[in-house]
């Protein structure tokens, strides 16, 4: 049960992608963050992952829906429809509230659905939140 | 019987008689000298004419008065069976006339009614003695002049038979039509008639109806076409004239596939057929292409009838063209719609983006580096992170606004609950401010709810922000039904509008106001115009007596 917590964070914005690295720099919560560029590479690390012991590779997936190649809802589709990594809780991070992107995640089975607050402070706080939700509070599927 | 008178010595005269006799014809030579007892001498006919001894002759005499008797008994008791068999056969005969269906008449020679039996009497309007022994011309004066006596004189004339229809007028003004029979005969002429008012009555009005029938066809604005068993167009109304670009001529008595070579691929024909053969009725809408090039749309309404088919088409051509343009606006529009909200999409995501990301690292700079930083450098970030705010409001207002241009669902929208909505959405502003707002009773209008509510919304939300300082808020809601539209205000006593600027705060982004004291990017009244605009209303203020606003729109119940 001391083992590091791997969250897989997909997203193609290098700005984005360091804002929430710096957002969990002090997080409470000791976890290993890979970072995926795009959903094609996002693909690839869920496959390396558990070959062997069919065992996922990350804890948590944090999904920014704007991708390039593979768009964010083809990745959690292809996430959410795969035996084993639909066990792996997907978060849907968007920076609009648009109601189509909405109901299209939650129809493909996401976990959960946040926009990304504008200020600051507010991103900081909702950072930490969806983590310690994940992470701490609700149990996750864990092997042996 | 003729008598020659012979010459029988001095103040003798011999009459013969000759009387048939069985076989036999017996001369009678009667005296007329001695008056009317025949002292005559017999001849047997045959016989040797000469001298006859007075023995003889007497003897003669006797046998042949003998033979007389029995004659005239014989005679006299044939003439009684005659005239018993005559009078019953005159009977049955009169009998049989008096009770015929059909009137009958006997005429004599100077125009005057022998015999009319009982139905004539019914047919005419006078009593049987009435018209015994009068005179046609006494009857009816004046028929000298019609063509029934025409007729009449002739059948007398000619000794030939006749009959004809005849329209009768009677004196007493009553009018009937008659089928006549006339014959002559020996002594004048005898007349059947019968009664065919009802039945020519009941042609008439077939007739009319049909005449009526073929007019109103005729003027039909739809085309009319009956096309025979065989194909052969039997009727056509000036409309189908039209629509085939055919003559009459051209199209009556030709067949539809003359007419229109290949017609019998098309499944028109294939339904004409069908109703022909089966004696169905079908409706249709059809393209169709004349033989000239020229394709037209129609409907089409086929029924059998007797003659064959009816076939009722209406042109729908400029119907469907405009059908098919509206189709195809729709589909633009629709088009237009589906881009916008692309747009939207994109703009609220792309847009921000980068927005948030100056944001977040002038404030993580802030955050990591601020004790760094002097006085100036925070000042600097202050407003960096509050233009991007700024930025980040607008683009939300933007995007409002290009959302209020697609087309929504019309329903019927309770105006009062619309504002009673709009009131609990701005309680906050209201319990704080202390305003009082007056609704008075507001109509049911044709809209889409989520207009109504942005519109009530921006109103009654500008009532509120734009309150003078150190006064209660007062606001009051008015609506009204003013024939093809209603009409709103939102009245308050709030800083008012100069007049200058009564029309241009209704484009976007336009602000009247320091930016310190009354918060917003200016959109609110241009979406309001945006949704007015759409129900083909128009917004605009006034200023109020005792200064504050009085905003007013309309709404038309027809959208343009």
């Amino acid at each position: 049960m001391n083992k590091t917590t791997s969250i897989l964070l997909v997203g193609d914005d290098p700005a984005d992608v360091r804002l929430i690295r710096e957002a969990q720099r002090d997080s409470r919560i000791p976890n290993e963050l890979h970072g995926a560029n795009d959903g094609l590479s996002a693909n690839r690390s869920l496959e390396q992952s558990g070959t062997g012991d069919r065992r996922p590779v990350s804890d948590l997936v944090l999904l920014d829906l704007n991708l390039p190649k593979l768009n964010g809802q083809e990745v959690l589709q292809r996430i959410k429809e795969h035996e084993v990594w639909k066990m792996i809780p997907v978060v849907a991070l968007a920076t609009s509230s648009s109601q189509r992107d909405v109901r299209a995640c939650y129809g493909h089975h996401v976990n959960c659905f946040s926009t990304k607050p504008m200020a600051f402070d507010a991103f900081l706080d909702a950072v930490e939140r969806i983590e310690y939700f994940w992470l701490t509070l609700v149990r996750l599927p864990r092997s042996k | 019987m003729a008598a020659e008178r012979f010459a029988l010595g001095e103040g003798h005269h011999l009459v013969p008689w000759i009387v048939p006799l069985n076989t036999k014809a017996v001369m009678l030579l009667v005296d007329d000298s001695k008056g009317s007892a025949p002292e005559t001498e017999a001849y047997e006919h045959g016989g040797s004419a000469g001298t006859l001894d007075l023995a003889q002759a007497i003897t003669a005499r006797k046998e042949v008065e003998h033979e007389l008797r029995e004659l005239n008994r014989t005679l006299e008791e044939r003439v009684v069976e005659r005239s018993e068999a005559l009078m019953a056969s005159e009977r049955r005969y009169h009998d049989t006339l008096d009770k015929m269906m059909e009137g009958v008449q006997l005429i004599d020679p100077e125009w005057r009614y022998v015999y009319v039996n009982e139905a004539l009497v019914a047919q005419s309007s006078y009593r049987r003695e009435e018209l015994i022994g009068h005179t046609m011309m006494e009857m009816y004066p004046g028929i000298e002049g019609t063509e029934l006596f025409a007729v009449l004189q002739e059948c007398k004339a000619d000794r030939v038979a006749r009959t004809l229809d005849n329209d009768f007028v009677f004196p007493n003004g009553r009018k009937g039509t008659f089928q006549l029979s006339i014959q002559p005969m020996s002594h004048g002429i005898f007349i059947l008639s019968t009664d065919i008012t009802k039945n020519k009555k009941a042609e008439e009005a077939l007739r009319a109806s049909e005449a009526r029938f073929h007019n109103a066809l005729d003027v039909l604005i739809e085309g009319a076409q009956i096309i025979g068993h065989d194909w052969r167009h039997l009727y056509v109304n000036n409309a189908f004239v039209v629509q085939s670009s055919f003559t009459k001529d051209q199209l009556l008595g030709t067949t539809v596939m003359d007419r229109y070579p290949g017609v019998e691929g098309t499944d028109v024909f294939k339904e004409l057929q069908r109703c022909m053969r089966d004696r169905c009725t079908h409706i249709m809408e059809t393209g169709f292409t004349f033989p000239n090039g020229v394709s037209k749309h129609f409907y089409l309404s086929i029924q059998p009838v007797e003659e064959g088919i009816f076939v009722l088409s209406k042109d729908i051509t400029d119907r469907k063209r405009v059908e098919l343009e509206l189709a195809e606006q729709r589909r633009q529009l629709k088009e237009q719609n589906r881009e916008l909200e692309q747009f939207t999409y994109i703009a609220s995501h792309d847009l921000q983006e980068p927005l948030r990301m100056v944001s977040s690292y002038v404030q993580l700079l802030q955050r990591r580096y601020g004790d760094e930083l002097d006085t100036d450098a925070h000042e600097f970030i202050a407003y960096a992170i509050d233009g991007a705010q700024r930025m980040k409001q607008l683009i939300d207002d933007l995007l409002t606004y290009s959302r209020f241009g697609l087309i929504a669902e019309l329903e019927t929208v309770d105006m009062n609950e619309i504002v009673a909505q709009t009131l609990a959405n701005l309680d906050r502003a209201i319990s704080e401010s202390g305003a009082t707002v007056h609704v008075d009773v507001l109509p049911r209008v044709t809209a889409s709810t989520t207009d109504m509510l942005q519109i009530m919304q921006n109103l009654i939300g500008n009532a509120l922000k734009f309150r003078r300082e150190g006064t209660v808020p007062e606001i009051r809601v008015k609506g009204s039904h003013e024939g093809t539209r209603w009409h709103f205000e939102v009245i308050d006593n709030g800083i008012g509008i100069e007049p200058a600027y009564h029309e241009t705060i209704f484009t976007p982004f336009k602000r009247l106001n320091d930016r310190s004291r009354y918060v917003g990017s200016g959109i609110g009244l241009a979406i309001a115009q945006k949704i007015v605009q759409r129900y083909g209303g128009r917004i605009w203020v006034t200023s109020g007596s005792e200064g504050g606003s009085n905003f007013q729109f309309t709404l038309e119940h027809n959208r343009p």
